[in-house]
Parts: structure tokens; C-alpha cells; sequence
């Protein structure tokens, strides 16, 4: 005999006064502030859309791979950028002094109008 | 909704044929099955859509198992992000991905009944009804809450499973890892236990 068998059971009576025992607690229903919270769990936390990343391209294949294609382009972007202002740095110097070819008129004028050296002789009536 | 999940229900309107209940479950596990593989692909409305169909469920459920509905709720609401997040990785090998949710939950809860007090005590929100309720109803209903939380872990997931959430006994199985047919023994014993528990309420006849 099995276990199951050897298991005494309630009689049809006993079945139907406990299937409507267990309808005696009250309904559960789940709050206002659980259901705002789960309907807002997309907002707090977002998803890429499949297919939307530049990782699930197929010339970039798994995400692994991509992550250090991009630190390889990262390194490479640096080193162009880097390259350009090297060079710019060469030419930047002789166009600060076009710039700043002033004249000693010019600084000794502006010199007067900051200090205000001249200033008394002009407010004399 | 998702153009997928419409290019789906003609063909499982047409293969339902009827309103039948089986008919309705097969229209039902589709829409679920496009709805899954929506919210793998991130997105939102989908993720909506069962959140608006489980959720109640997913709370029922947890509920009876951890006996405070604060908890329960908190279960609920780690069940619903892990669909969230994982829905990607499901795989339906069969399941419903109804199932699917109540096995997370339902190992959320055993989780936190493992770390918890061993003396659980129901919350008065879910033990003591409604206070419009009548007294005696009241009172039934606290014991048969109590009854329910005095039961082993496995014997209340069965009766909280198939009794109030209406799984099959396969169904049941899926969620707490085991085979219909122990489904079945625990259901025996639990309910016997139960109508131990609550002999003092039961008067020769009261099944009629």
C-alpha cells in the first residue's frame, strides 16, 4: 500500500466545510502605492531597447568585445586629438604675437587711461 | 500594444476556435508568451500589461505564505522587477510565464521565511478582516488565517497555490519544484491539518 493510500482522508462532508472555511479571510488586495511602484519600475529603471545600442551591431558582436572596441577608440580619439593640438601648438605662438604687436604708444596710453595719472590736470576749470 | 503580440492573437483566435475554458487558457498563455517576449526586448507596455494581470495574484499569494502583507508587497514588488530586468534570459521550456512569476515569488518568500523570526505573526490588516465585517466572520477569519500560518512552508504554498490561486496540481508543482503527485499529498495533509486546526467550528452535517 502506498504512503498516499495509507493516508487517512477527510470525507466529502469535512472537504466541503473546509472549502468554505477557506473563504472566510477577506480578500487580498494589493495597495495604491505597490501598484504606482510597480507600474513605475520601467521609469526608475531603464532598459536600452534591444537593438538599439551600438553594442548589438553585428560588426561589433558581443557585448564584451564591444566594450573594448570602444575603450581601443576611445584610446585612439585621444591620441588624433592630441596629435592636432600638438601640432596647433606649434602655430598658436606666432598668431598670439600678431596679436599682441602693440606698439609702446599704445600700452603707455592705455597705461594713463587705467591710472589715471593726467586726471587731476583735466577736472582743473 | 506591440505589434508582435497583435500579429499573434488572430492565429490563436483562430486555433481557440471558441470561448471554451481550454480555448480561453491557450489565448491567455499566448498573449502572455508575446507579452514575455516583449518586455524581454524592454518593453514598457508590455511589462504593464502582466503587471496589471499578476499582480493581485502575486500578492494573494505571498500574503498567505509570509502572513503580513507589508512583506508580501515587498515580495511583490522584487517579483516585478526581476521581470523586469530578467524577462530576456526566460525561456518558456513549457511554462507559463504566470508560473514563472509565482516561482520567483515564491522563492522570494521562502527566502524571507528562512531569515525571519521563527514565531511569524499574522499582521491585523490581513487576521482581523475589515472592521465592517461581522464579529463572528471576523473571528473565523482570523482562525482560518492563523490555521493557514500554522502550516508547513510547503503545505500552505500548496493550499495558497491551488486553493486560492487556482493552479492545476502541474502548475503547483512548477512553482515549488516537485511533481504533481507530491503536490497532491501535500494538499492532503495540509487540508487535514487544517480541519484539525479548525475542528471547534465544524458540527456533523456543516459539509451539506
Amino acid at each position: 500500500m502506498s504512503e498516499r493510500e495509507r493516508e487517512p482522508k477527510l470525507s466529502p462532508d469535512e472537504e466541503q466545510w473546509l472549502d468554505r472555511m477557506l473563504q472566510a479571510p477577506a480578500p487580498i488586495e494589493p495597495s495604491a502605492a505597490l501598484r504606482r511602484a510597480v507600474a513605475e519600475i520601467p521609469l526608475r529603471h531603464p532598459r536600452p531597447i534591444e537593438g538599439s545600442s551600438v553594442a548589438d551591431a553585428p560588426t561589433f558582436g558581443g557585448r564584451s568585445v564591444a566594450a573594448l572596441r570602444y575603450a581601443l577608440l576611445a584610446a585612439l580619439t585621444s591620441m588624433a586629438v592630441g596629435a592636432w593640438l600638438g601640432y596647433q601648438g606649434d602655430v598658436l605662438p606666432e598668431v598670439a604675437l600678431e596679436d599682441s604687436a602693440q606698439t609702446e604708444d599704445e600700452w603707455e596710453e592705455l597705461s594713463l587711461l587705467a591710472f589715471a595719472d593726467e586726471l587731476e590736470g583735466e577736472l582743473e576749470p | 500594444m506591440s505589434p508582435a503580440y497583435l500579429d499573434v492573437l488572430p492565429a490563436v483566435l483562430a486555433h481557440a476556435g471558441g470561448t471554451s475554458p481550454r480555448a480561453t487558457d491557450a489565448l491567455v498563455r499566448a498573449d502572455d508568451d508575446a507579452l514575455m517576449l516583449q518586455v524581454g526586448r524592454g518593453d514598457p507596455q508590455a511589462y504593464r500589461a502582466l503587471a496589471e494581470r499578476y499582480l493581485a495574484g502575486i500578492v494573494r499569494y505571498a500574503t498567505r505564505m509570509l502572513g503580513q502583507q507589508a512583506e508580501a508587497e515587498d515580495v511583490a514588488q522584487e517579483t516585478f522587477l526581476r521581470l523586469w530586468r530578467e524577462a530576456g534570459r526566460y525561456e518558456a521550456r513549457g511554462h507559463k510565464p504566470s508560473t514563472w512569476l509565482y516561482r520567483v515569488a515564491h522563492n522570494l518568500c521562502v527566502d524571507r521565511l528562512r531569515k525571519a523570526r521563527p514565531e511569524s505573526v499574522p499582521d491585523e490588516q490581513l487576521a482581523s478582516e475589515r472592521t465592517s465585517a461581522p464579529l463572528i466572520q471576523r473571528e473565523l477569519s482570523e482562525h482560518v488565517t492563523a490555521a493557514l500560518a500554522n502550516l508547513p512552508e510547503r503545505q500552505r504554498a500548496a493550499i495558497a497555490l491551488v486553493h486560492y490561486e487556482e493552479k492545476t496540481l502541474e502548475e503547483a508543482g512548477l512553482v515549488l519544484g516537485c511533481a504533481a503527485s507530491a503536490v497532491e499529498s501535500l494538499l492532503a495533509r495540509g487540508r487535514r491539518s487544517l480541519r484539525e486546526q479548525l475542528a471547534a467550528f465544524y458540527r456533523d452535517g456543516d459539509g451539506r
